[in-house]
């Protein structure tokens, strides 16, 4: 995957859930049910190299993944 | 099987629960109070002549050919406007009514042409067969005087011919146009002798005709003819299929003689369809055997050099050891595929199991993926079933329609002549779409309420809608205490009612005043029954499937879900998105929508396919793209699919493409994306296939082989030949095999199969022991996942906004006469009708930019450029700009970008921040790669 994408993926799906009271779980539940393992990795790794580009809750949620 | 005749009633049943008794020719007969007393004859199986009558039409009572004799009346009623009464005896064949018949008829034969014996409809004619019914041997009037018989004939539709010297005038086309169709294209113009079928303008072509072919088909005589007809002769034998462009799904009946299809008429028993059909699925089907047809295997190493044509062995292997050898350079995850909404569901199943067992991962997707994918999100989540609640005929019982970002008479014609029939019937309607599509305001049919929101704001729309509904107490409280989650119900009521919500703020963001939205919820809240019909426009958003979990909340808490009439109905674009989706296209999910990390399910599969199966998902048709340009991903299997003109932002799918080592393509043409392949197998069109299509409602159809495979193999055939060359082998015979196999494994499957289709007809799946024959209304006394869950749906602005380089939006359609990218359709006489793709723009945003009627303009978005010629037109608002994307020249997804749904990635293909300015020529010759990708080609 591009980073940019995978950026833009996870930023957005935090957007559309974080409002939500149960967002970490949908967070969480979501990235497992729709993303591959190695785009997981991959998510990880990024944030690990700059998690300025993510949207916190997804730092939060990919912690715990 | 021989010539297949329905049976013709000669006026509709009646749907009265009362029933009435009535005597005809001394025989005891129980109707529906309102059966006409022709139709209760044909019941006894008496045919009382008739050729005004036909069972599709409204009785009209003017050729006075079916008179009968009732007893205690006087004169001669004719039968086809008389009622049944109580206690009526009716007599069909007595000397005084044979009387009027023959001379009825001997009037009609004066005025026509006596060349029976070379009329392209002999045999086929009602005129001829009532002369013979009714004894006629000599015609007293003579052939001279006054007469129409040098009238000419208009030949200006591509599709049939108007031979007004056969007319006589029954008035039967004018009313199918009216009823069937709701066209309201045709009248009789002038009295007496004098009048005359009229197409309004100059002829057919040039008037309001939408050439869906009603009329040809109710016409009893010559005068309005398929040219086929003309051309080949009448048919002699019948195959029932299923149409393969939209998914409405109609059935048809291929009418041949000998080997050769001569037309095709739509099946009166076809459940989607009840006998009407579209320009589309009724004429253009030459394609099929369009020269252009490629039909023998080709391979070639790389994109740059020539085809070359070999055997399918040759084919087979070499696309074999190329797979083997990517996976065993770059892993397991290397390669995919995609399966094609176009195909079968047999051919579709045998694609997915191939890359699970044989390529042994779950990278599979579907061309659903940039159509529907939101809607199987959005309705799993809610309802608990990714699908529309409602077979088609659910309509006809709806008082307030809405529908949203779809536009039926263009997309999905024959249901939108069913609507149409039941908005003239005084049903309401509610139009959600930035443009003024047909429907706000055609014939006999208007909108109460149009609100045309900017593109890119149906969640604050739909969020306001439920506003009003949850604030105004329009709640269904019985519906909502006693059939969904309370919990989940009154977290969404708490954020509805906020005033973000409310139609006064969505004001500012959707451009639509606060009291028509509030006027349209209440007229949604307060129909007895409310539907809700939707196509892409709901879904190819950055919002997508928020969208359609909001329609779901707005259907629940006015509980209009679960009976006739009601109901949450995405329209779906092609003919098989339902069953791809059903077919376990989708990476994250087997068949029946069951996820692949369940254990138990998996295990399911792996014992019938005797294969180890990935629990983890696959990627998605964006991933793979994007992970081909990093070098991660190096082949595809596209199943008749055009990735390089149906899929957003062109230029990075071609990137995509022109990077992969190896793309494997099945399809009827070589396309755009077959530019980029270096294996090309030959598909079938849908004449040759042999299996099923699952349209918008469900509804399982057979798809039977009209001709034998062109290419001499099915689809699956050789999807199986490649898997076995891989090393797995799926052993089928026939594709009614797939069929049970998939009935095996798939819950709401496993009451279907060949046999059963073949018996009943067609079924709307969950077809399983509970229900035989189908399920044409879902979540009926419970939702599928139990109680039916409200979703919260904050509305979040898409990310594409416009900007002073790009100020308009541009959003994305289809025309009627044209289908997805036009493979099939540009290769048929329906680009009569429209021959390129043009550029609606509103008169103020043209004079601003000087851009001229009929000229070429330049279009520009942030990721590309084209060209195209500009219409104006106020059906547009200020600020936007549309099109259509079936002409590869204009290439309209050069312009489309790469943002997506946040929960599928369905492409935002109806939001695209854009410029336009006027431009001195059309597009020039396009080079299938620019330099980028000559240079990424190199490489491979
Ligand atoms: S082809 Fe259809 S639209 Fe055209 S005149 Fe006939 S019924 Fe009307
Ligand atoms: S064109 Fe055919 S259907 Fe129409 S009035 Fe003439 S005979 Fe009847
Ligand atoms: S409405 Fe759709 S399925 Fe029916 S004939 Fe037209 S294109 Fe085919
Ligand atoms: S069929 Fe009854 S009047 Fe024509």
């Amino acid at each position: 995957m591009s980073d940019s994408s995978l950026i833009r993926m996870a930023n957005q799906i935090a957007a559309n859930l974080k409002n939500r009271a149960d967002h970490r779980e949908a967070i969480t539940a979501h990235l497992k049910s729709f993303w591959t393992p190695k785009m997981l990795t991959e998510l990880k790794e990024l944030i690990s190299e700059n998690s300025t580009d993510f949207d916190e809750t997804i730092i939060e949620v990919a912690a715990t993944l | 099987m021989s010539l297949l005749k329905e049976t013709d009633f000669g006026t509709p049943a009646s749907d009265s629960t009362e029933n009435v008794t009535v005597i005809i020719d001394g025989r005891e007969i129980t109707v529906p109070a309102g059966t006409s007393v022709m139709r209760a004859a044909k019941m006894l199986e008496t045919t009382i002549p008739k050729l005004c009558a036909t069972d599709n039409l409204n009785s009209f009572g003017s050729c006075r050919l079916c008179v009968v004799e009732i007893d205690g009346r006087k004169g001669t009623p004719a039968s086809c406007t008389t009622l049944v009464e109580p206690g009526m005896v009716v007599r069909t064949q007595t000397q005084k009514v044979e009387k009027i018949r023959k001379n009825v008829m001997e009037l009609y034969i004066s005025d026509h042409p006596l060349d029976c014996l070379t009329c392209p409809a002999n045999g086929d004619c009602e005129l001829q067969d009532m002369a013979g019914v009714v004894g006629l041997r000599e015609v007293r009037y003579g052939y001279e005087g006054k007469n129409h018989l040098a009238s000419p004939t208009d030949y200006s539709n591509p599709y049939f011919n108007f031979d007004e010297s056969k007319c006589i005038v029954c008035s039967r086309c004018v009313r199918a146009c009216e009823e069937v169709q709701g066209t309201f294209a045709l009248t009789i113009e002038g009295r007496g002798f004098d009048s005359k079928v009229s197409p309004g303008g100059k002829d057919f072509l040039s008037s309001e005709c939408v050439s869906c072919g009603a009329c040809v088909q109710a016409c009893p005589t010559s005068t309005l003819q398929e040219k086929s007809v003309v051309d080949l002769g009448m048919p002699n034998r019948t195959v029932i299929t299923t149409c393969a462009y939209c998914g409405v799904g109609c059935s048809f009946k291929a009418e041949l003689r000998g080997d050769e299809l001569v037309r095709m008429v739509p099946h009166k028993d076809g459940g989607a369809n009840e006998g009407h059909s579209c320009v589309k699925g009724r004429f253009a089907w030459g394609y099929a055997s369009h020269p252009d047809r490629v039909l023998l295997p080709k391979i070639r190493e790389s994109i740059t050099e020539p085809w070359r044509e070999v055997t399918w062995e040759e084919a087979i292997e070499f696309a074999a050891s190329k797979l083997k050898s990517i996976q065993s350079k770059y892993g397991q995850q290397s390669i995919g595929g995609i399966t094609s909404s176009r195909c079968t569901n047999e051919e579709v199943y045998a694609v997915q199991k191939m890359i699970r067992a044989a390529f042994g991962n779950n990278n599979v997707d579907t061309c659903a993926r940039v159509c529907h994918s939101p809607t199987g999100y959005g309705l799993k989540q809610t309802f608990g079933a990714s699908a529309g609640t409602q077979d088609f005929k659910s309509v006809e019982k709806s008082d307030v329609i809405i529908i949203i970002g779809a536009n039926p008479t263009d997309a999905h014609p024959v249901f939108a002549s069913r609507m149409k029939k039941r908005l003239r019937k005084g049903a309401k309607l509610i139009i959600v779409d930035p443009r003024r599509i047909d429907l706000v305001r055609s014939a006999h049919v208007e909108a109460s309420h149009h609100l045309p929101l900017l593109p890119g704001t149906n969640v604050a729309m739909i969020n306001a809608l439920g506003h009003v509904v949850a604030t105004e107490n329009l709640i269904d409280w019985d519906f909502v205490n006693s059939r969904c989650d309370l919990n989940a119900f009154k977290k969404w009521e708490a954020f509805i009612k906020q005033p973000e919500n409310s139609p006064e703020v969505v004001e500012t963001i959707t451009g639509v005043p606060a009291e028509e939205i509030r006027a349209a919820a209440r007229l949604y809240a307060s129909a007895k029954n409310g539907a809700i019909y939707y196509g892409l426009g709901v879904t190819e958003h950055s919002q997508g499937s928020t969208m359609v979990m909001g329609i779901a909340n707005l259907a629940m808490a006015t509980g209009n879900i679960g009976r006739e009439g009601v109901g949450v109905n995405p329209l779906r674009g092609q003919n098989n998105v339902q069953g791809a989706c059903d077919m376990g296209s989708f990476p994250h999910e087997f068949s029946g929508y069951r996820h692949v990390s369940d254990d138990v399910v998996r295990e399911q599969f792996e014992n019938l396919w005797g294969a180890t199966l990935q629990k983890e998902p696959g990627m998605r048709i964006p991933n793979m793209l994007d992970a081909a340009i990093v070098g991660d991903f190096k082949a595809i299997f596209i199943q008749g699919e055009d990735i390089a003109q149906s899929d957003p932002n062109t230029k990075h799918v071609k990137a995509a493409l022109a990077s992969m080592a190896l793309v494997i393509v099945q399809d009827l043409f070589i396309n755009e994306t077959a530019q980029f392949a270096h294996v090309f197998f030959p598909g079938t069109s849908f004449l040759e296939k042999d299996g099923t299509f699952t349209n918008a409602e469900r509804r399982i159809n057979r798809v039977r082989p009209v001709m034998a495979s062109k290419t001499g193999k099915q689809e699956w055939e050789v999807v199986a030949l490649l898997s076995k060359a891989l090393g797995y082998e799926m052993n089928y015979t026939t594709s009614a095999e797939i069929m049970d196999e998939i009935a095996q494994v798939t819950p709401s499957f496993t009451g279907v199969s060949f046999a059963h289709l073949d018996k009943v007809g067609s079924v709307q799946w969950p077809c399983n022991e509970a229900n035989p024959n189908g399920t044409p209304v879902m979540h009926i006394e419970q939702f599928v996942r139990g109680k039916g869950q409200f979703m919260e749906t904050h509305f979040v602005p898409t990310e594409e906004r416009t900007t002073r380089k790009f100020p308009l939006l541009l959003t994305t359609g289809r025309v009627l006469s044209q289908y997805n990218v036009g493979a099939q359709t540009r290769r048929t006489k329906n680009s009569t009708w429209a021959s390129e793709d043009l550029l609606q723009i509103h008169p103020s945003d043209a004079e601003l930019r000087g851009v001229k009627e009929g000229e070429w303009v330049k279009l520009a978005s942030r990721v590309g450029e084209t060209t195209l010629r500009a219409q104006l037109t106020s059906a547009v608002p200020p600020g936007v700009v549309y099109t259509t994307f079936h002409f590869p020249v204009t290439g309209a997804n050069v312009i489309t970008t790469e943002y997506s749904d946040w929960a599928t990635n369905c492409p935002e293909y109806k939001v695209t921040a854009v410029e336009v300015m006027p431009s001195l020529s059309g597009p020039t010759e396009k080079s299938i790669l620019d330099k980028s990708e000559k240079a990424l080609a190199k490489n491979v």
